[in-house]
């Protein structure tokens, strides 16, 4: 009896494969390596800077929200794959004389429109705008007056 | 014989590996190590949806809940005040009630699964003869169209109301 | 699905789009109100918001078309009753009496809560007519979603807290449930609920159905807030803001029972050998009442005794489901429809307290004879919620219990008769802890000196919930007969 496999279990036995293979190599030089540790190996950067405190900062909220957006429209967007395959389907569309065609069109135009709105939601709410450092603009008071150097530019021109 | 037994091996081996990921959630006391069993966790069962021939399911898992759902959950602890360098942990309480529903549910589990699931007649295949994902994008268009468009409004109402709450905080400050 | 089929079906789709127009029309005005909050930031941005909130809801109304033609529609997805407006009308009136409430003003001032108001109420639009699993979970969970975030909208400490206990019992019950449907559908073949007997019926071991329908009511139980499933209750009714309570308290309830009340008639036209649900049902909702009055006792903050109470009331609601028949159906709405009336009011009053810093019964003490008015409107909504006479507490509780009584002489079932007696019984514990509110307006003195102010537009509002309570007792027909 032959094993059918559709694609996606083709798919996964290339995940296990590649999970195996890239698990083999690290086993293999973590049995294979010689371990003499001191201290200057097994702090975080060889040379430079010694770091202090721990890398577990506390974030900032906007993350959080951006990533909250992003996990919606990810929903939405796996709404559209399934969509995005059969609404030319000219099948379908030759049985329904273009109704289906249409029926589909509107009806994704319309769950796109509502979830379009929550963009200009989070937009206009100002949750994806960033504290902007503030940059302060140097003026050089230069002796040298504007003038001269236009009649350099328009001279060598 | 051969394929059947192949694939009842692999979906008893996601399903242990599942069950015991999730243990270890349970029983892991740090909340980052509980974080990142999940990933084995949803890894699992996306690998018995596409065992069970529920591709698109499977890949919906992979994307929502690993490549989405998880990173919310790794900022949310990330968020937290309590981090100043030290391990976040946790606890249990109660675990004597608990652990007397958990093995109630398990007897009721038990004891129906002695007898056969008698699973429905589908019917024939579709007339309109299509693949899995095809048969669900037609569904969604068609049978569960009410459905999709009130997901669209679910949807909607989530993001205004989680980035309101989460929001909430940081627009006083200006 | 047949070619041919396909393309009637396609038809069909389209053709009966406009029976949704009230549902539309309420999408269409909530993205409006949402677009409104995002361009005009007045001064006056809170009453406007309001005032369009009470636009859309009164667009939505005339959009309900008053004689429906009766049936499923959009392919047996959707179905309309004979009741299905005067439910639909009756929720519309509940969301626009919340919108006006007193202290609401904190929550008014964010755009967003009218938008939530409003997707509480599409929610219950369409649990009331789903005739489809997969679309009543959805529109269940867009009530329940809408809830927990509703519940965090008073911006304190314990208002999160207690959303999030929310929506962690709401998430679990909410993954029993969904298990429960996938197994109904495993079992059945079919979402559609006109379907589900015929092909279950093929199978004859109810085992698995069995396991399926419990936790499919687990999820319901939970939100009804049935004991064992009510912790949350409590908590988020005492944390949350009054105005968003009052309305989470009856509409989503409402709108579940009667799809569940459609669920268990289902279960009645099958052969199957089913568990005893109405037994099951039965003991939970004299367990809802006793626990839920038992405790409402003890309480002195007047938030977390009408928690109890709505418990109280959902165990007393459930009976119609139980009793089954079209009576007891016409009963349990007639119910519904009372006590979301009563509770509007009562909400309205605490309400008000909450906006004078008054949070327990006991700060009430002698404000009766400060504000008569106001006293008298309270102690008949009171005594409605006990289900004495003179009001349409009274009516609605000797209809449920009657349309109980029948169904227990035709089938002397001793369980039944215990549900009687004991809810009759609980009616009476009621009494104590509801006429404790009027014992302290009017009879109790205080040395404070402290002054309060009641506003014309209260009085106003709390005379209409009264003298509805109290019209529905005279005219008790009257309702019923726009009921059916």
């Amino acid at each position: 009896m032959t094993m059918e496999l559709t694609n996606y279990q083709i798919i996964l036995l290339f995940a296990v494969g590649g999970f195996v293979a890239i698990m083999g190599s690290l086993v293999t030089s973590w049995v294979l390596r010689p371990r003499r540790p001191n201290e200057e190996k097994l702090t975080t950067y060889e040379c430079g800077e010694d770091p202090t405190g721990t890398a577990w900062g506390k974030f900032n909220i906007r993350f959080y929200v951006i990533a909250l957006v992003f996990v919606l429209f990810e929903t939405e967007l796996l709404f559209l794959f399934p969509w995005a395959i059969v609404f030319g389907d000219e099948g379908l569309n030759a049985l329904t004389q273009g109704k289906w065609g249409m029926l589909a069109f509107v009806e994704m135009s319309l769950f796109i429109l509502i979830l379009a709105l929550g963009l200009a939601y989070v937009w206009g709410k100002g949750f994806l705008e960033w504290e902007k450092p503030d940059v302060k603009v140097t003026d050089v008071e230069s002796k040298v007056p504007e003038s001269l150097y236009e009649q350099l530019n328009t001279k060598y021109q | 014989m051969e394929q059947i037994n192949f694939n009842i091996l692999a979906f008893y081996g996601f399903a242990g590996l599942a069950v015991i990921s999730a243990l270890m959630i349970l029983m892991s006391k740090n909340i980052i190590h509980s974080v990142f069993m999940l990933v084995l966790v949803f890894l699992s069962v996306a690998a018995i949806y596409i065992i069970t021939n529920a591709e698109f399911v499977g890949v919906t898992q992979i994307m929502v809940y690993i490549g989405g759902i998880l990173i919310l959950m790794m900022f949310g602890v990330m968020l937290t005040n309590r981090i100043d360098g030290g391990k976040m942990l946790t606890e249990h309480r109660r675990i004597i009630p608990a652990v007397l529903l958990g093995l109630g549910l398990a007897f009721v589990f038990y004891s129906t699964l002695q007898t056969k699931f008698p699973l429905a007649e589908f019917g024939p295949q579709s007339e309109l003869d299509k693949s899995v994902t095809e048969t669900i994008g037609i569904n969604f268009m068609t049978h569960q169209l009410v459905a999709l468009e009130l997901t669209a409004v679910l949807l909607l109402m989530a993001l205004i109301g989680a980035a309101f709450l989460a929001g909430s905080k940081f627009e006083d400050k200006k | 699905m047949k070619q041919s089929e396909f393309i009637a079906y396609i038809t069909t789709l389209i053709g009966e789009f406009g029976y949704l127009l009230p549902e539309m029309t309420l999408i269409a005005g909530s993205l409006f109100l949402v677009v409104l909050d995002l361009l005009y930031k007045g001064t006056a941005a809170a009453t406007v918001r309001t005032l369009a909130t009470l636009v859309v809801l009164a667009a939505t109304s005339l959009a309900i078309d008053a004689a429906p033609i009766e049936g499923a529609y959009l392919n047996g997805v959707l179905a309309q009753t004979a009741v299905t407006p005067t439910l639909k009308y009756f929720f519309v009136l509940m969301t626009a009496a919340v919108l006006l409430y007193p202290n609401s003003r904190v929550q008014r001032r964010t755009g967003e809560y009218q938008y939530l108001i409003l997707m509480v109420l599409l929610g219950t639009f369409f649990l009331i007519q789903a005739q489809n699993l997969l679309l009543f979970y959805v529109a269940l969970e867009l009530v329940s979603i809408t809830s927990y975030v509703l519940i965090a909208f008073s911006f304190q400490r314990k208002g999160f807290e207690a959303g999030i206990k929310y929506l962690l019992f709401g998430a679990m019950s909410s993954g029993l449930m969904l298990y429960g449907l996938s197994l109904i559908y495993g079992l059945s073949g079919s979402l559609d609920l006109a379907l589900i007997p015929q092909m279950v019926a093929q199978s004859s071991d109810p085992t698995w159905l069995n396991l399926a329908l419990m936790l499919f009511f687990v999820g319901i139980f939970f939100k009804l807030a049935l004991v064992p499933f009510h912790i949350w209750s409590p908590d988020a009714y005492e944390a949350g803001p009054t105005a968003a309570i009052a309305l989470i308290s009856v509409l989503p309830k409402v709108a579940i029972l009667v799809f569940f009340y459609q669920f268990t008639q289902l279960l009645d036209t099958t052969d199957v050998e089913l568990f005893n649900w109405q037994y099951a049902l039965s003991i939970l909702a004299i367990g809802s009442m006793f626990v839920g009055n038992l405790s409402a006792l003890r309480q002195n903050n007047a938030k977390r005794m009408m928690a109890y109470s709505s418990i109280a009331h959902a165990g007393t609601l459930l009976i119609g489901v139980i009793v089954g028949t079209a009576f007891g159906y016409e009963a349990m709405l007639f119910y519904a429809v009372v006590y979301g009336v009563m509770n509007v009011g009562v909400f309205y009053f605490i309400d008000w307290m909450e906006k004078n810093e008054l949070e327990n019964i006991s700060d009430l003490a002698g404000l009766g004879r400060q504000f008569p008015a106001v006293g008298v409107c309270m102690t008949v909504l009171l005594v409605s919620l006990v289900g004495l006479p003179p009001t349409g507490g009274f009516s609605a509780k000797l209809l449920v219990f009657s349309s109980l009584w029948d169904v227990y002489l035709q089938s002397s079932d001793s369980y039944l008769l215990w549900l009687f007696a004991l809810g009759i019984l609980n009616s009476a514990i009621s009494l104590f802890y509801y006429l404790k509110i009027p014992y302290y307006l009017f009879l109790k003195t205080t040395n404070s000196t402290q002054r309060y102010r009641v506003g014309a537009v209260s009085v106003v509002f709390l005379a209409c919930t009264a003298l509805l309570v109290l019209a529905i007792f005279f005219m008790a027909d009257l309702l019923l007969e726009m009921l059916f």
